[in-house]
């Protein structure tokens, strides 16, 4: 039997606003533990960068809903650039390299480097200020880097997501601030 | 629900709901009303129509209240959109069609009392009261009349233009065919 989308699993296994919040607070918490252990070789970071691209999507959609097109674009390119990392920190875990070893350039990920770009330029509109850390900071950017950076990027979108959802119920057509 | 109260105006909400019920059966219905049980028969009209809304003009609609104010997109194209000041008792309708302007003028100005103007861009209209109607009824009725009106702009340039193609048709009485409309409306959704 065919496995269900993460996305589906996620919003139907947490229904409410507050249960969701609570389930992405966790996933931004396990970022930052990963992206910590940079001597370590990933375990299960596809996995988690799945969770947070179906996670991203799920924000993305609520933020729409709400008529938030351009707050939802901050999300959007979170799970794209997610996305495109899983495939880089499954590459790393089977060739059994260290975070901090795994090193991504523009040449080997061309297109994940301009989403990266992209979520910083869409970050730059909406809040002022680039969305990663270490992107464009450091010389060897490695696995440890992008999760940290990927993480950093949710932690934004979840910061919008936080202040517009929660605040905000719709019904049909219709939505209103109710705090 | 306390406190969906204290933050954003429950009339409001109530109308944009009433505007949300309105918009949604006439287009799921396509105007088809004898299928829906209620007085909505479009075949009389010169030429008949066969739906009320495009697909592409009904999708992005919604209104968003925050507070005393509502923020409404009333079809697809990028600004047509109405806001309602609750608290400043002024309408703001935006749009560049001059008849569907003259239109909306002459309806909100019969539906809501308010005062309005055509002006470059839209209809502006003030006057309106957050406590109009019948006081005896929650004030209510006034402001759902408001809404009412404003399930109308949507595709009315669409519905407006396929009643221009038929030879025959003026102007007059295309414009005459969309007021007709309103009334069949009334009657379907009296409050």
């Amino acid at each position: 039997m065919a496995e269900l989308p993460l996305e589906y699993v996620m919003k139907t296994t947490f229904k409410t606003f507050k249960e969701r919040e609570l389930l992405f607070r966790d996933l931004e918490e396990e970022g930052r533990r990963r992206a910590f252990e940079r001597e370590d070789t990933p375990k299960n970071d596809k996995q988690f960068l799945e969770k947070i691209m179906a996670s991203s999507r799920i924000m993305r959609d609520e933020l729409r809903e709400l008529n938030m097109k351009r707050e939802a674009r901050l999300p959007n390119y979170t799970s794209l650039v997610a996305e495109y990392s899983a495939p880089v920190a499954d590459h790393c875990e089977g060739a059994n390299i260290p975070r901090k070893d795994c090193v991504i350039t523009p040449q080997n990920q061309g297109v994940l480097w301009s989403l990266i770009e992209d979520v910083n330029t869409i970050s730059l509109e909406l809040i002022k200020r680039e969305c990663t850390f270490l992107w464009g900071e450091v010389e060897a950017y490695n696995l440890s880097s992008l999760v940290n950076d990927v993480t950093a990027c949710y932690h934004r979108g979840l910061e919008i997501y936080s202040d517009n959802v929660g605040k905000w119920h719709k019904e049909g057509k219709v939505s209103w601030r109710i705090r | 629900m306390a406190d969906q109260v204290e933050v954003s105006n429950p009339k409001l909400i109530e109308g944009c709901k009433f505007w949300d019920k309105i918009t949604r059966e006439l287009h799921t219905a396509k105007a088809m009303a004898v299928q829906l049980g209620f007085d909505l028969d479009l075949s009389n009209l010169r030429p008949p129509s066969s739906e009320i809304y495009s697909d592409r003009d009904y999708e992005p609609l919604a209104c968003r209240i925050d507070g005393e104010k509502a923020e409404m997109t009333v079809g697809s194209s990028p600004g047509h959109t109405t806001h309602i000041l609750l608290d400043r008792g002024e309408i703001h309708y935006y749009d560049t069609d001059r008849i569907v302007n003259g239109v909306m003028k002459q309806l909100l100005e019969e539906e809501a009392n308010v005062k309005c103007a055509v002006v470059e861009g839209g209809v502006d209209c003030e006057g309106l009261k957050s406590e109009v109607g019948d006081p005896q009824r929650g004030y209510l009725p006034q402001l759902k009349a408001l809404f009412r009106v404003l399930a109308m702009p949507t595709s009315m340039d669409i519905r407006h233009d396929f009643c221009r193609e038929i030879v025959g048709n003026t102007e007059e009485y295309c414009i005459k065919r969309e007021r007709d409309l309103f009334k069949q409306v009334k009657k379907a959704y009296p409050e």
